[in-house]
């Protein structure tokens, strides 16, 4: 067997190779330096996937983090609403609490700004708790670098039955303290 | 929990890694010290990620790791290994042997430890650095729009090949692939950053 493709690596580490295909890979790997080398960089890489923390949560992210110590600062913010958030020391990782008016929406798209206006980022179909009216935005420390990032200007659209409208515009101050 | 280690760890400077399965087992048969720790060292991280796969949790792996080669030495010493030429084999098979037992034997007790890994790993704070997290980032925003969305809803939403595929109109098979392709790409984005 020559060396198997990495589709086939994230297949296998994955676990969504047919038995057939696994035990053929198991056998071709033992054998092969280069293949567990590829394996053992597959497998840290979903590690690192899953421990990465995503711009807007969901809520069962959230509550995950929140069970972490020290316990992460949080913010509300309702639209039309200037906040500030303050990270550093103690406080590495942090999140916002974006309320709207989402009952019955059926999809959110989420867009940044930094203060001049400027397009910093969007994400589309963004986790969102309907009933509780939330979009939960998360940060960390290490963000301090983020050009923009000091005064965030985010918008939350919302899709239903009837279209597409605006649901908030908020505007998220960051301060870190010096590392 | 994990064993403690019980191979001889001496340096392996002297015992050239360009040996052949059937030249270390030979070694070793012959009570050569330093093979024993060669043939830990070209095996053990084989048997570990093997148990990490098909164990799911780094303590219960390391057992596999202990218990593997152990077996494993043991028969090399006393020349029980048919064919040493295929050594590696023979690490494969004892590695699917004793994972079953385990799964048996210790079904439960396993539960409960994947169940403890589980929980470790979902209150602990993200332990990665500030540069591995950018590199990451970076690599994720030179995905495709769709195997960036499928990366994001999979591994930083929780979501199963099914729900990202109900969300995005695919389905679930054609979401597991696209799924392969963008880690196979972010792999190898890491890969070239990391050497940069």
């Amino acid at each position: 067997m020559t060396c198997p493709n990495l589709e086939t690596v994230a297949a296998w580490t994955l676990d969504e190779l047919d038995e057939e295909a696994s035990n053929a890979f198991e056998e071709h790997y033992f054998g092969c330096d280069a293949c567990v080398e590829q394996a053992e960089r597959m497998r840290r890489l979903v590690s690192e996937l899953e421990a990465t923390l995503p711009a807007v949560l969901t809520q069962a992210r959230r509550k995950r983090l929140e069970a972490t110590q020290p316990r992460p600062t949080s913010v509300a913010v309702r639209p039309g609403e200037t906040a500030t958030i303050r990270l550093g020391g103690d406080a590495p990782v942090g999140f916002w609490v974006m309320h709207a008016p989402l009952s019955g929406v059926e999809r959110v798209d989420f867009e940044a700004r930094d203060a001049n206006g400027a397009p910093l980022f969007a994400i589309e179909d963004v986790p969102f708790d309907a009933e509780r009216g939330e979009v939960v935005l998360a940060c960390q420390v290490h963000y301090r670098n983020l050009p923009g990032i000091q005064s965030l200007h985010v918008s939350l659209t919302a899709t239903d039955a009837q279209g597409s409208r605006p649901v908030g515009n908020y505007i998220l101050d960051h301060r870190f303290e010096s590392p | 929990m994990a064993a403690a280690l019980a191979f001889p760890m001496l340096p392996t400077r002297s015992m050239p890694l360009e040996l052949s399965d059937a030249e270390l087992a030979a070694l070793v048969a012959s009570r050569e010290t330093r093979a024993e720790a060669a043939l830990f060292a070209r095996f053990a991280k084989r048997v570990e990620l093997y148990g990490r796969k098909h164990l799911r949790s780094q303590p219960a792996a390391d057992d596999l790791v202990q218990q593997v080669m152990l077996i494993v030495l043991e028969a090399v010493r006393a020349g029980r290994v048919e064919d040493p030429t295929k050594l590696a084999s023979f690490v494969l098979g004892t590695c699917r042997n004793v994972t079953w037992d385990l799964r048996r034997a210790a079904g439960r007790q396993q539960r409960l430890e994947r169940e403890t890994a589980a929980l470790d790993a979902s209150v602990s704070p993200p332990s990665m650095s500030e540069v591995d997290v950018l590199r990451l980032r970076r690599c994720m925003g030179a995905l495709p729009e769709r195997e960036m969305t499928v990366v994001r809803m999979s591994f930083l939403e929780d979501q199963t090949a099914e729900e990202v595929g109900a969300r995005l109109g695919l389905s679930a098979g054609n979401v597991r692939v696209i799924r392969h392709r963008a880690l196979a790409k972010l792999s190898t984005c890491l890969d070239a950053k990391e050497a940069s």
